[in-house]
């Protein structure tokens, strides 16, 4: 009976320490949520902070960008049209005034002729770089091939195509932005690079659309992240997160670069 | 002793404070809100009855049982809107058949205290509050303090309850078995100040807070 009672009462100090147990246990789970919870709160909110800074950038580039087009624009009309134009309004009022032979005002009739010939010519290229027509009529294939006819006739480089691309696989929006960014890829080789050979191909299966772009000239380097800027690749990555696409880029310092445009298509 | 009893009986005042509390915001707030209100009316009609049979000093044990099952079906289906998952009613489904045929193989379980049974339905809701707070790390939160009660009192009431039967066996002197419901009664307050607190802060009229 007296051991009986021995083993009951050792019994009592195990289920009081099994409670004991169980309390630390339940302590250091509700401990161990708060802290992960805090943690990861902390997590998204950096990941969330990084997001706005890169649509900040991204905002940023745009502006810049949309500032450095209008730039070009107010230039090109001055350059091309404005002073043209002054000249039209020069000869223009010598052709009023007293005394003048018919002969001059005939020269200078000519001169005014020719002059707004090249004025018109001039605003149809401006317009032209602004929106290209054939990207609207004839879609991007044609759009594309016409960049590469007027980057060829500079004879100055050897140029390869390949498209295999279905039409309006692409919203038009995103043409636009596939236009623009190859629009840039070849402003670049054409500023910088001193390339001979430039490969385009622009490619579309079932699931996938895929552009490549490649010369062979001064490439750079990766690292240079400000030269990068410089050469419009923020841009470009900007139109391809548009479309929803992914961008890899090679270049080295001698070597030429190379870029692909990947777009899965669901 | 007398003193004793009084401050035990003092002890069921929050248990019927708080459904009353619960209940005034009943209409406004989602569907978890309205059966853990149940639940804790269910507690407070349970606990009167206890109280009556106490006053006659009539056999209350069956009502343990009643106790354990009722609070299995309000907390799973507390947890079914909580986390929405469809096999919680699988689990409260096979429990409940487990649970039948223990009573018709052993129909005295009934009667005395069920340690397989409460030990079995704690430990579900102990996994469901776990789980809530892993759906939780990431997601809005909503009842954490209540989840952090509940995961509190079940976890470390599992062995008090499951060593109730050996307790009442070992003949232990008066005096022991009152330390061992001090305990519990500890741990019931925690739990009740929680279920409190969570009121206080989330649920009070003054917010008009639109919960699930």
């Amino acid at each position: 009976m007296q051991n009986n009672l021995a083993e009951e009462i050792q019994i009592i100090p195990i289920i009081l320490i099994g409670i004991s147990l169980l309390i630390l246990m339940s302590a250091a789970i509700v401990l161990f949520f708060y802290l992960s919870r805090k943690k990861i709160v902390k997590t998204e909110l950096e990941k969330a902070t990084l997001e706005i800074q890169h649509q900040r950038e991204m905002l940023q580039t745009t502006l810049l960008t949309q500032e450095d087009e209008r730039k070009r624009i107010a230039q090109d009309l001055h350059d091309d049209i404005s002073s043209k134009l002054n000249i039209v309004s020069l000869h223009a009022s010598l052709v009023r005034e007293e005394g003048i032979t018919p002969q001059e005002a005939n020269t200078l009739g000519a001169k005014i002729a020719g002059i707004t010939t090249t004025v018109l010519e001039s605003s149809r290229r401006i317009a032209h770089a602004l929106l290209p027509p054939s990207l609207e009529k004839f879609g991007l294939v044609a759009a594309l091939e016409e960049l590469c006819d007027q980057l060829e006739s500079s004879k100055k480089y050897e140029i390869t195509t390949v498209f295999q691309y279905e039409e309006e696989i692409l919203p038009k929006d995103h043409e636009l932005h596939v236009f623009r960014i190859v629009q840039e890829l070849i402003n670049n080789t054409v500023k910088y690079a001193d390339a001979k050979t430039v490969n385009l191909s622009l490619q579309s299966t079932k699931n996938t659309l895929h552009l490549h772009y490649e010369d062979d000239g001064n490439g750079f380097d990766l690292s240079e992240g400000k030269k990068a800027k410089g050469l419009g690749l923020s841009g470009i990555k900007n139109r391809a997160a548009i479309i929803g696409a992914t961008i890899s880029l090679q270049s080295q310092p001698q070597k030429g670069m190379s870029l692909d445009v990947v777009k899965q298509l669901t | 002793m007398e003193g004793e009893l009084l401050i035990r009986d003092l002890l069921i005042l929050p248990s019927l404070v708080l459904p009353i509390l619960y209940l005034i915001g009943f209409t406004k707030h989602g569907r978890a809100y309205k059966v853990f209100t149940a639940y804790l009316t269910f507690i407070a009609i349970l606990q009167c009855i206890l109280v009556v049979y106490a006053l006659y000093k009539e056999n209350n044990h069956f009502l343990f049982t009643y106790y354990f099952i009722g609070q299995f079906l309000f907390m799973s289906l507390f947890y079914y809107f909580l986390l929405k998952k469809k096999w919680i009613w699988w689990v409260m489904v096979i429990v409940l058949i487990a649970l039948g045929f223990q009573y018709i193989l052993a129909p005295a379980s009934f009667i005395n205290f069920n340690s397989f049974g409460v030990s079995i339905t704690q430990s579900i809701i102990v996994l469901y509050a776990l789980l809530y707070y892993y759906k939780c790390l990431s997601e809005k939160a909503i009842f954490l303090l209540l989840n952090t009660g509940i995961l509190f009192y079940f976890l470390t009431s599992i062995l008090f309850f499951a060593s109730g039967n050996l307790m009442l066996d070992l003949n232990l002197p008066q005096q022991t078995l009152l330390q061992f419901e001090y305990i519990n009664d500890f741990l019931y307050l925690t739990f009740m100040l929680l279920i409190f607190l969570e009121w206080y802060r989330n649920y009070r009229p003054k917010k008009h807070k639109k919960t699930t």
